[in-house]
């Protein structure tokens, strides 16, 4: 019996780890990054936001792995969409533009760059390389690599964290600035991805907001349309779980679930993780309420997800507009006839023709 | 590792790019200089333990990045070890390698500067091509484009710049040293009179060795193949046809190996016999040739004519009238003044008659001697007499006389004046300046 405890919760935890729910609020941002990619000009900013945990990150991955595959599938002869965390490398968890390149240029197996590579002395002179070289210089060397490479998109996975530059608002602005003027000059598009606060970052660089088209991820609200596709979530969670007597699945408790997710799916499979690891602690065979409640998030950092979904509504919220008016009518009625003053008269010499 | 793939471009054709353009083109891809990266290279690959630390150092620096296509131990090496970091197994077709050392040793045959053609480059931008050097450009008798007949540039039209610069650049349609644009500048296209040029056999020969990889071509192959040839020629009693079209010191060159048998006079023999030139130095060519014709075979164009050679003349004449050259005037006259009388050059009479040279020379040099002692003389006594009459004696003073009584130059004057007269307020009796003396 206890091989059978042991067996199903890893199981489980293999399939939330390993599968991803392809949920329909990830289908839709899919299909409209895709869209928004295809449409997209060389030097323009396309922003994939979402709530953290909401599926930004594979989608990357997802696109990333289909470009390549469409591609011939060997990113060192092609590689078109190219993705790259944004880390704060630098000292006191700050951002750095030098560090940023350097990931870069690993993420792209750059021969001379690169410091990953297996053999050591080589990587070696990588890295002496790149700490002679600055940052322009590493720039170049993205520059004509992604050029050689033929990328076209260029993601930047977490972008949030250019915010923590540690200097002045004006820093950050210039970041973004220079990263759009990359893109221009490397002929790719920008692809930047990160959570709500990523929109205010956006909006302090005008050039920016003029280029950039926003991708969201929403959560599940709580309307009917989005409660429907929410208990499909559930259900797929449910698969492969053994609940306690009188519960048959993740659904029973959706409204606790949703509240406490938020309606974040991915929220949803770390909870339920965090839920089967207390079950396996406490030696239990199947999954109850206790073990769902112990491992839900405190109430404060549900607030604090809640306030910045709610920051992302606001940010990314537009005041309804009534459907245009015809603009055939108003033409129309633009050029329609003034009411004529008393005695004038109207094209005098269509009257004189009459008169002949 | 292994590097990014960079496909070297229009290998197979007469287009073929250059190695120097791809050496360029595949550093610039990887953000590196051209010495940066023939640094890794060499550590990554030969594991060069003087060059460990990649830093760029003058031995391991390119000499001449022009001279990459030709065929050295440096070029070679450098082949190998492209080859080896990006798998590409053709790079030898973007240098001269198949020329082997008798042709592709000779520095005149190759261009030392890189050069381009602008308006190739045009073309390159218009269709989607990265842009590239060619293989034909570095050749140094490839003087104009045999596409758009413009002349082949080697300098910036904006700051006279060469471009063989080894920093890493964008591409090649920027200079390196101003930055301004290279592409469709500096287009001069001759009249067809001015410079007529025939490059036609060179691409060709680029040609062929794309065509057929690992062929060597040798000076034995080309010889085999004109004496084929020549005999063939013999054979069917046309050797005075032969003898006519093609130079007589050429062709003792060729028979008997007496000179040099370089590209030029090669290209020269293969136009004037109607010969492919890749054929000749690969050896494949059959030992038949057209019916010459010699109304187009004597129409050499401008780059392929051999220099004038002056006419023979008999030496018993030539000595003749160096004799009557010299009789013509009383005083000896200088070799040159000879040679000159006689029609010919100075050289000539040294190398033909040595010891009548010899004579002339000492002769004129007896004659100027005595010339110039009794000028000094002369000189010399109108000083004195100027230091016994003057009221006042001055240097200036001085040479005014001697200038206004004799027609010395007016350094000699300047000369005699500062060794016999002194200085201001320095004047010396007449004894005194004979002491001096």
């Amino acid at each position: 019996m206890r091989h059978v405890v042991d067996s199903w919760p890893k199981a489980k935890r293999d399939q939330i780890l390993s599968k991803k729910l392809h949920h329909k609020t990830y289908r839709d941002a899919l299909s409209a990054l895709q869209t928004e990619l295809a449409y997209s000009d060389v030097g323009e900013v396309v922003v994939l936001t979402g709530p953290s945990r909401g599926g930004k990150t594979s989608l990357l991955n997802r696109l990333a792995r289909e470009y390549l595959d469409a591609s011939g599938g060997d990113p060192m002869l092609e590689n078109p969409f190219v993705n790259v965390l944004a880390l704060n490398r630098a000292e006191g968890g700050r951002f750095s533009t030098k560090a940023f390149y350097a990931d870069l240029l690993k993420r792209l197996d750059h021969p001379a760059y690169s410091t990953s590579l297996e053999q050591q002395p080589a990587r070696q002179a990588n890295v002496d390389r790149i700490n002679r070289r600055n940052t322009a210089d590493l720039m170049v060397a993205c520059e004509h690599a992604l050029r050689h490479l033929g990328t076209r998109f260029l993601a930047i996975d977490e972008a949030q964290h250019i915010e923590w530059h540690g200097k002045s608002a004006h820093v950050r602005t210039a970041i973004l600035d220079s990263f759009k003027s990359f893109a221009a000059s490397a002929g790719v598009t920008l692809v930047l991805t990160g959570a709500y606060p990523i929109i205010r970052m956006l909006r302090s660089s005008n050039h920016l907001v003029g280029r950039s088209s926003v991708v969201e991820i929403p959560p599940y609200g709580a309307t009917e349309e989005g409660a429907l596709e929410f208990l499909k979530v559930l259900e797929w969670y449910s698969q492969g779980v053994e609940f306690e007597v009188g519960v048959t699945s993740l659904t029973d408790w959706a409204e606790y679930i949703h509240t406490y997710s938020l309606g974040v799916v991915g929220a949803v499979g770390r909870w339920l993780r965090s839920a089967l690891a207390r079950m396996e602690a406490e030696g239990a065979m199947a999954l109850g309420w206790r073990h769902m409640d112990a491992a839900r998030r405190s109430d404060g950092d549900v607030k604090a997800i809640a306030s910045e979904i709610a920051l992302g509504q606001e940010l990314l919220g537009k005041s309804p507009e009534d459907e245009p008016v015809n603009w055939d009518d108003a033409k129309g009625r633009r050029e329609s006839k003034r009411e004529l003053k008393p005695f004038e008269i109207r094209n005098r010499a269509h009257k004189k023709e009459v008169a002949l | 590792m292994t590097l990014f793939r960079t496909t070297p471009l229009g290998v197979g054709s007469d287009g073929v790019e250059s190695f120097s353009s791809y050496i360029v083109r595949l550093a610039s891809v990887h953000g590196l200089s051209v010495n940066e990266f023939r640094a890794i290279l060499l550590n990554r690959y030969l594991a060069d333990p003087g060059c460990i630390d990649e830093r760029v150092r003058s031995k391991y620096a390119i000499p001449n990045l022009a001279n990459l296509v030709r065929p050295t131990d440096f070029s070679y090496q450098m082949v190998d070890l492209v080859e080896m970091a990006t798998g590409e197994r053709v790079l030898s077709l973007l240098t001269f390698h198949a020329l082997g050392n008798e042709f592709g040793r000779q520095r005149a045959v190759f261009r030392q500067e890189i050069a381009w053609c602008p308006l190739c480059l045009s073309d390159q931008i218009d269709s989607g091509q990265a842009l590239h050097l060619k293989l034909a450009w570095s050749i140094k008798e490839y003087s104009v484009c045999h596409i758009h007949g413009c002349l082949v540039v080697q300098q910036c039209p904006a700051c006279n710049g060469d471009q063989n610069s080894l920093r890493m650049r964008r591409s090649f349609g920027e200079c390196t040293r101003c930055g301004n644009s290279l592409v469709g500048r500096g287009v001069f296209t001759p009249e067809a009179t001015q410079l007529r040029v025939y490059v036609q056999d060179l691409i060709g020969l680029i040609a062929g060795i794309n065509e057929n990889p690992g062929e060597k071509l040798s000076y034995h192959a080309a010889m085999r193949c004109l004496d084929g040839v020549y005999s063939e020629i013999r054979r069917r009693e046309k050797a005075l046809g032969l003898s006519e079209v093609v130079p007589q010191d050429e062709l003792h060159s060729i028979l008997y190996g007496t000179t040099e048998l370089t590209l030029p006079v090669l290209r020269r023999l293969a136009y004037r016999l109607d010969l492919d030139l890749y054929q000749l130095l690969s050896g494949r060519l059959e030992p038949v040739t057209r019916p010459l014709d010699e109304s187009w075979l004597m129409i050499l164009p401008a780059n392929l004519r051999p220099k004038p050679k002056r006419p023979r003349i008999c030496r018993g004449l030539l000595l003749a009238r160096l004799e009557a050259a010299l009789q013509r005037s009383e005083a000896p006259l200088p070799l040159s003044a000879v040679a000159r009388l006689a029609g010919t050059t100075t050289g000539a009479v040294e190398y033909r008659f040595p010891s009548f040279a010899r004579q002339v020379k000492d002769s004129f040099r007896i004659f100027e001697g005595k010339r110039r002692q009794r000028q000094e003389e002369m000189g010399r006594m109108l000083v004195y007499e100027f230091l016994a009459s003057a009221n006042q004696v001055s240097r200036k003073a001085a040479q005014r006389y001697v200038a206004a009584n004799s027609d010395l130059s007016k350094n000699k004057i300047r000369a005699l004046v500062s060794k016999y007269v002194p200085p201001a307020n320095q004047t010396l009796s007449i004894s005194q300046c004979g002491n001096r003396r």
